[in-house]
Order: C-alpha cells, then structure tokens, then sequence
C-alpha cells in the first residue's frame, strides 16, 4: 500500500491527468484510479470532492450537473485551459523526481 | 430491522454537524455514497453490510468536514490579509508624514485614520474568525457585507468609548445612565458578530431568493441610515449624541446582518430538505 502523503500529494495530477482524457465524475474517478494502481492506490473516496472543489476554485476544472443513463444525478468535471497548464507543471516536477530516483536507483545496481 | 433510507437520512445528518452545510458537496457525497452501496449490493453483500463498507470508504463526516473547511477558510483568509494590509499602508502613510503636513492637515488625518483602522479590524476578523465550511456564493457575499458593518460598528463604538473615557470634557458630560447605555449597544455590536448562530434560528425561512437580497439590502441601508441621522444629532448634545451614535451603530450591525443570516437560514433549510 503507498503512503497517505504520497497519495495526497499525487491527487492533483492524477485527477488532472485522468480529467485531461475527457469529462468525469467523482465515483468514476476513483473507480479508474483503484483499478490502474491494481488497488494499490486508496483514497478515502470522500476526500476526493475537497480536492475537487479546491480545483475548481483555483479554475483547473469546471463541473455541471447531469444525469447518468439510469437517471441517477451526478457532477460531471472537466479540466480547462488553466487546468491543462497546471498538469504540464505537475507532469514537469513529477518527471524530475522520478529521474533522480531512476538514476539513484541505476546508480546503486550498477 | 435495517433500512436503508433512515440510515443515510442518519449519516447526512452527522455530515452536517461536521460543518458540510451546503448542498452541493452533501449531495455529491450522498451520490457517490449510493453508487458504492449499490456496486457493493451487485457484488452479493447484504444492504446493511454495503452501507457499512460504504461508509467506512467515504471517510468519517469529521475529517471530510475539516478537508472542506481547508477550502472555504482560504478564501475568507486572502480576503483577511489584503484588507488588514491596505488598512496597514493607510495607518503607515499617516504615521510617516512630515510633521509639519500632518499639523496642517490634522482632522483629514483623524478621518484617514480612522479609515484605516476599521480596515485593518475587518480584515482581521476575516483573517481569524473561524467560519462554517462549503457556503454558496449568495451566503459567502453577504458573509462579507456582515462582518463589513458588524466590526465597522464595535471598532466605532469603541472609539468613540474612548473617547467618553479619556477626554475629560467628555467624561464629566456623560452620567451613569449614559454610560451603562453605551457600554450595553457596545456589547449588542460585540454580540452580533460572536452571537450570530443564535439569531439565525430565530430568524424565519424566506424562500424567495429576490425577497432575501431585497431585506437584505434594505437591512444595510437602513443601518446606513440610523447612523448618519445619529451622527449628525450628535454635535447637538454630546451626552444625548454618543448614546444615540453607539445604539445606532449597535442597530446598523445587526441590520447588516440581516441578508447573511436569510441566505444562511434558507441554505441550511434546504439542505434539510433535499
């Protein structure tokens, strides 16, 4: 299981990232997240909507109301111009990190 | 005998007593939290059983209440720090002034002053004050316009407490009677802005959004009005004026608090109701 900070801190990417293939909604959201990290990566699935909230006033995403096909009323997100700027900076600053380990890591096996 | 529909009536409940009060994020949790149980249900699990792991997954309605309350108190506290520092340069320029200027222009100096206070006083209280978490905007604005005329008001009344103190011109004008009148509007002013959840449940649910903002409104002009009219009565009689002016501004807080607790009273209503 990963750290609770890490999966706090990788929130905001992922939701940008996940958001960036198309609109969505706050169970599918973490339905697809459980199911890429083979349930390694648990949220506490309330937490999601602070998150997502907070998104929304920073002006990342925008939401509207809709409905699903069995009629079930639900808020669908989708990610805006800010939104896909703040992803390339989080990807930026994600792919740094991950080179510095990658190459620790080489370094250490070679 | 477990049922389901009492048991989320239930949690929504504890939901709210954690500080979720506005409907959209209750709603989008009672959603999510109906998807789980149902998905749960497809997977063979009983309802009663769906409900709990659902509930377990959707967190404790405290730490889902505090993560919310991150949020809305973001806001309130950028809206804090830029008033106290606009109030703060005010103050700073009139302290810095050559002496020779600030001797010439003494009484535009006292209004600057006082200008400058009552900022930096409303921007604090917006800094500090601990406020409920997931407002709609209607609610947040009149939040503001509230705390405007509720710390305008105890800032002002206590000047001018100063001023009956300290001033003994002023302090030999005053009676006992006088006195125990001011310091009881100074404590109405204090008690509309730390007793505002009282108020709100005695005030009644307007349903109407036009009909709020118009009381609203009216509650602000009003206030504006008692305090005008008591101030330009003041010079006329100082015992008489400083009576008038704190209860006026006493009245103006509460008047100014009007729209925020319709728009708080009729959100908290229908959250019950959905």
């Amino acid at each position: 299981m990963i750290r609770k900070e890490l999966v706090a801190a990788s929130a905001e990417p992922m939701i940008l990232s996940l958001l960036s293939k198309g609109e969505s909604y706050g169970y599918a959201i973490i339905q697809e997240v459980k199911a890429r990290s083979d349930g390694k990566l648990q949220w506490t699935d309330g937490m999601l909507y602070p998150v997502l909230h907070r998104m929304e006033n920073k002006g990342w995403i925008k939401s509207r109301w809709g409905e699903s096909g069995t009629g079930r009323k639900r808020k669908y997100y989708s990610l805006k111009k800010d939104g896909k700027t703040a992803m390339a900076k989080h990807r930026e600053q994600w792919s740094l990190v991950h080179s510095v380990l990658a190459g620790l890591q080489k370094e250490q096996y070679v | 005998m477990f049922d389901l529909e009492t048991a989320i009536t239930e949690w929504r409940k504890q939901i709210l007593a954690a500080g979720i009060q506005s409907p959209v994020p209750l709603d989008e949790l009672e959603i999510h939290l109906r998807e789980e149980i149902e998905q749960q249900m497809k997977s063979g699990l009983s309802e009663r059983r769906a409900y709990e792991i659902s509930l377990q997954r959707i967190g404790r309605p405290e730490i889902l209440g505090g993560e919310f309350k991150k949020n809305e108190n973001t806001v309130m506290k950028k809206i804090g720090i830029l008033a106290t520092l606009i109030g703060a340069v005010i103050i700073l320029r009139i302290f810095t002034e050559h002496p020779d200027a600030s001797h010439l222009r003494r009484n535009e100096q006292w209004e600057w002053l006082i200008t400058g206070s009552a900022i930096v006083f409303f921007g604090l209280s917006n800094a500090l004050f601990y406020f409920e978490s997931s407002d709609s905007q209607n609610v947040r604005l009149w939040k503001i316009i509230g705390i405007a005329y509720s710390t305008f008001a105890v800032w002002l009344s206590a000047v001018l407490i100063l001023l009956l103190l300290t001033v003994p011109k002023f302090n030999a004008a005053v009676g006992v009677t006088g006195r125990i009148l001011v310091f009881m509007a100074l404590a109405v002013s204090i008690l509309s802005v730390f007793g505002w959840r009282k108020i709100l449940e005695i005030l009644p649910v307007v349903r109407n959004q036009r009909t709020r903002t118009m009381v609203g409104i009216a509650g602000c002009f009003l206030g504006l009005i008692f305090v005008t009219l008591c101030f330009f009565m003041g010079p006329l009689h100082f015992s008489i004026g400083i009576i008038l002016a704190t209860w006026a501004l006493a009245m103006a807080s509460v008047l100014g608090g009007v729209g925020y607790g319709l728009e708080k009273t009729a959100q908290e209503r229908a959250v019950i109701d959905s």
